[in-house]
């Protein structure tokens, strides 16, 4: 595994975008770009859900403007994620934290997709100002938990070795 | 004191040192302002689609902007506090970065840009509140607004990759 990431990070575009003064700042900025925007796409829906912000309209209509940002946001964080991972493989697919945030960032995508066919199929959702779900609200808790500690992951991968210690496999790199 | 002096205290402050040596402190700090940018700039995104008048349109700005702007100011006081702990370990280094000096510049004028909207813009905002689109310095307003924070942003994360002296972090 280790050998296949060395030889992939010397691939020419790998050097290409590795050594870009460009490549990786505006990918990492677009990153946390889309992270904003899925991350208050998400606590907006989460808020209206639990009955703290964006009154006068119903969940539904909430969940309508602004679920297709967190899709757009979390395609572009795909995209950004996918060069920087090509751009310095070793540091991100030896990484614990990195591997934990896709894990992370898979249950709340699914737990993400449950809630929305919820919405979508359930008449109360479409009623203004109706009473608040409790199943909701610990719903929304649990998903801006979860995103929270997918940033903190994120951020993560940049200290890997710092953080896991020799658990991480890159500390071993280091330490060769 | 001279200013040189003032950082170099600041670096080898007691707390500055914390932050720089005490294990994990520094990823979880810089964690934590990466969730705070996310608030100011994603809440300051939503304020400002709907003062272009391209999103949230079936919603008075005002209610917007209620809703909103509460989040902001978290957001805001969480990245003040977090990004000064991260400044204080390299302040001598930081101070002088290109970067830093610009995302500072962006984060005052676009104060100044929310304060001649606060006063200049947003004392008729009863005229404008449910129109679309708004007026045009409403629109310009917003549109600086974008602009000026998407600047902070990008050389806030490029202050990241000017290397430092003596960062412990550098090699990660």
């Amino acid at each position: 595994m280790v050998d296949l990431l060395i030889n992939l990070s010397q691939t020419p575009l790998a050097l290409a975008m590795a050594t870009s003064p460009w490549v990786v700042p505006t990918m990492q900025s677009i990153h946390i770009m889309s992270i904003a925007v899925i991350f208050i796409s998400v606590l907006l829906i989460a808020m209206r859900a639990s009955g703290y912000a964006w009154a006068g309209v119903s969940v539904r209509q909430t969940v309508a403007r602004f679920a297709p940002w967190a899709w757009v946001s979390l395609a572009l964080l795909a995209l950004t994620g996918i060069v920087l991972i090509l751009a310095e493989p070793i540091r991100e697919l030896l990484a614990v934290s990195f591997w934990i945030k896709m894990v992370l960032l898979a249950v709340t995508i699914v737990i993400s997709t449950r809630f929305l066919r919820g919405v979508k199929r359930e008449a109360a959702y479409a009623e203004v100002d109706g009473p608040v779900n409790p199943g909701l609200r610990r719903n929304a808790i649990v998903t801006i938990i979860l995103l929270v500690i997918i940033i903190f992951m994120g951020r993560f991968i940049a200290y890997d070795p710092l953080i896991w210690g020799p658990l991480s496999p890159i500390s071993a790199i280091y330490a060769g | 004191m001279d200013f040189t002096a003032f950082l170099n205290d600041l670096q080898y402050s007691a707390i500055g040192q914390w932050v720089n040596t005490g294990g994990a402190t520094y990823p979880i700090v810089e964690s934590i302002h990466v969730i705070a940018v996310a608030l100011v700039f994603g809440t300051i995104l939503v304020v400002d689609l709907r003062l272009l008048g391209l999103a949230s349109n079936n919603r008075p700005f005002t209610r917007v902007a209620h809703d909103l702007l509460r989040l902001t100011w978290i957001g805001f006081g969480l990245a003040v506090i977090t990004g000064s702990l991260l400044f204080l370990p390299n302040a001598t280094s930081i101070a002088v970065n290109i970067n830093f000096q610009l995302k500072m510049a962006l984060l005052v004028l676009a104060g100044i840009n929310m304060f001649v909207f606060e006063f200049i813009s947003a004392r008729n905002v009863a005229v404008w509140d449910t129109t679309v689109p708004p007026p045009n310095s409403a629109r310009i307003a917003g549109l600086l607004s974008l602009a000026l924070w998407t600047g902070v942003l990008v050389f806030g994360r490029l202050i990241g990759f000017t290397p430092v002296a003596g960062d412990p972090f550098a090699s990660l």
